[in-house]
């Protein structure tokens, strides 16, 4: 991803206690991995059960909404870039869910009018909704007849938000929007301007832009990693059968998001950063960002201009004296893992350092495999 | 009479993040396999190191290493690089050290990986590779 259009998504989730975006399959086992990454946050106290359980259920029903509504393959019908898109986004203890996906122009007026409908009405009225529509309505051929809407509306205690974009003469891409708020659910909330159905819009059209399939922004802990890595190696598999190519793909991410939990600056015992993985064709894009404190920031800097100066031959060596010698100090590896990276790139990675105060810099890495 | 403490078998269950190792000198099994991404490799490979340290005092006949490895990263590298130097000490005093690195036919990175470690520690390695 670009610098600019990097800025652009940092500036709108770069205080978010977690933010994940996901472009593409939605597969069982990727939902499932995309839960286990939200409930994450969940590890405090057992009064928030409740909310975490809230979560979990709007997190799969807003991938319901994807699955079953989403059966438009974005393939297909020749719209390779409008992939089914999952967002949530923790907000100081408001979770924001939201799901795109494309749907025919001629559900958009019924689509509308129901979560017209569901938005006027007060708990105890979409209660009874809920229960008669429960009872009476058959399902539709895709398996849903509001039930979901009706539930997600219950669940949150607030206005559904949704968006149409108009893609051609036949298909919309619909956006859905709930909030999840820890305060009184009885106070209706007018989201600011960074939190609204249309920052998404937003976010989407940025990481389509830059074909981004995943980000996240967030802590970087290895109960984080994994199941990252794991969604990505999914997707990557999918894309990339190549043996070589999967392999070093997935090495850079490891080294990547490894040192990030490793060396990222420390705050509130939490080591926050923003990676992002593009896709496209022929190539792979992997962008991270996080802090470092000033000092390591100088070391990193001094070693990464060493390492960027050298042919690929040069590195090799360099690497096997690294590997034979060390030695393991607590700047890690001693570089192996960025000197990986570097031979790994088809151009020669793109880095930022810029001090951010008297106690740290931002560091990004921009690598092309 | 001097007794030499032998060293307790090990056996490493794999997770989604850590190898299986088993370093046995009674069933004289040494061996590595799966993915090595752990949170804290210092912890995973410390005992690995001192069982090496015990093994090397008082070794077998003949000791084979062996790697199956389908993903490691650079961390576990250096730790397998410093573990390799100590079985390359019992090489030159003993002899009859070799290395099995086992990899997929089709897998360049790993075999690579073994290559690298060929080009820097002295003992035999055997490459095998499978379908």
């Amino acid at each position: 991803m670009n610098w600019f259009d990097f800025q652009n998504i940092y500036s709108i989730i770069k205080n978010d206690h977690l933010c994940l975006l996901y472009r593409g399959d939605f597969a069982d086992e990727i939902t499932v991995r995309l839960i286990d990454l939200s409930d994450l946050q969940f590890q405090g106290p057992s009064d928030r059960i409740n909310m975490r359980k809230k979560v979990a259920f709007l997190m799969a029903e807003c991938f319901q909404n994807v699955i079953r509504h989403g059966e438009i393959d974005h393939f297909e019908v020749g719209l390779p870039q409008q992939a089914g898109f999952f967002m949530t986004r923790n907000i100081s203890g408001d979770y924001y869910i939201a799901s795109g996906n494309l749907i025919e122009k001629q559900y958009v007026t019924t689509l509308k009018e129901k979560i017209k409908k569901i938005n006027q009405l007060s708990p105890v009225e979409l209660k009874d909704l809920y229960m008669k529509v429960l009872g009476t309505e058959q399902l539709s051929s895709k398996g849903g007849a509001g039930l979901g809407l009706i539930e997600m509306a219950r669940k949150s205690g607030r206005k559904l938000e949704s968006f149409f974009r108009e893609i051609n003469d036949t298909l919309v891409f619909f956006y859905l929007q709930i909030l999840l708020g820890v305060v009184d659910n009885n106070v209706l909330r007018v989201p600011v301007d960074n939190h609204s159905i249309l920052k998404s819009v937003e976010l989407n059209e940025l990481l389509k832009q830059n074909n981004v399939i995943m980000a996240y922004q967030g802590d970087f802990r290895q109960d984080s990693i994994l199941p990252l890595l794991n969604m990505i190696n999914r997707n990557i598999h999918n894309i990339q059968t190549e043996n070589y190519l999967y392999k070093t793909i997935f090495h850079v991410l490891v080294e990547i998001l490894q040192n990030i939990m490793h060396h990222g600056y420390t705050y509130n015992d939490k080591r926050e950063g923003i990676f992002a993985l593009a896709v496209t064709q022929d190539k792979f894009n992997i962008c991270a960002a996080n802090y470092v404190e000033n000092d390591k920031s100088l070391y990193l800097k001094e070693i990464l201009e060493k390492f960027l100066n050298h042919s690929n031959g040069e590195l090799k060596n360099m690497y096997k004296q690294i590997l034979r010698e060390g030695p393991r100090d607590e700047n890690g590896g001693a570089g192996l893992g960025l000197i990986d990276i570097i031979r790994s790139s088809s151009v020669l990675p793109d880095y930022k350092l810029i001090k951010i105060d008297d106690t740290k810099s931002l560091f990004y890495l921009n690598v092309v495999i | 009479m001097t007794t030499i403490l032998q060293p307790h078998p090990i056996h490493l269950i794999p997770s989604e993040d850590e190898p299986e190792i088993i370093l046995d000198k009674a069933k004289n099994i040494l061996r590595f396999s799966g993915t090595s991404i752990p949170e804290d490799p210092e912890k995973l490979f410390k005992p690995v190191m001192n069982w090496v340290d015990k093994y090397i005092k008082s070794p077998n006949p003949e000791t084979k290493v062996e790697f199956a490895m389908d993903y490691y990263n650079s961390s576990t590298a250096r730790f397998f690089a410093e573990m390799l130097s100590k079985f390359e000490e019992l090489n030159e005093r003993a002899g009859n050290v070799r290395i099995i690195w086992g990899c997929k036919k089709d897998d360049v990175v790993m075999l690579e990986r073994g290559e690298d470690l060929q080009a820097i520690i002295q003992i035999p390695f055997e490459f095998i590779t499978s379908e």
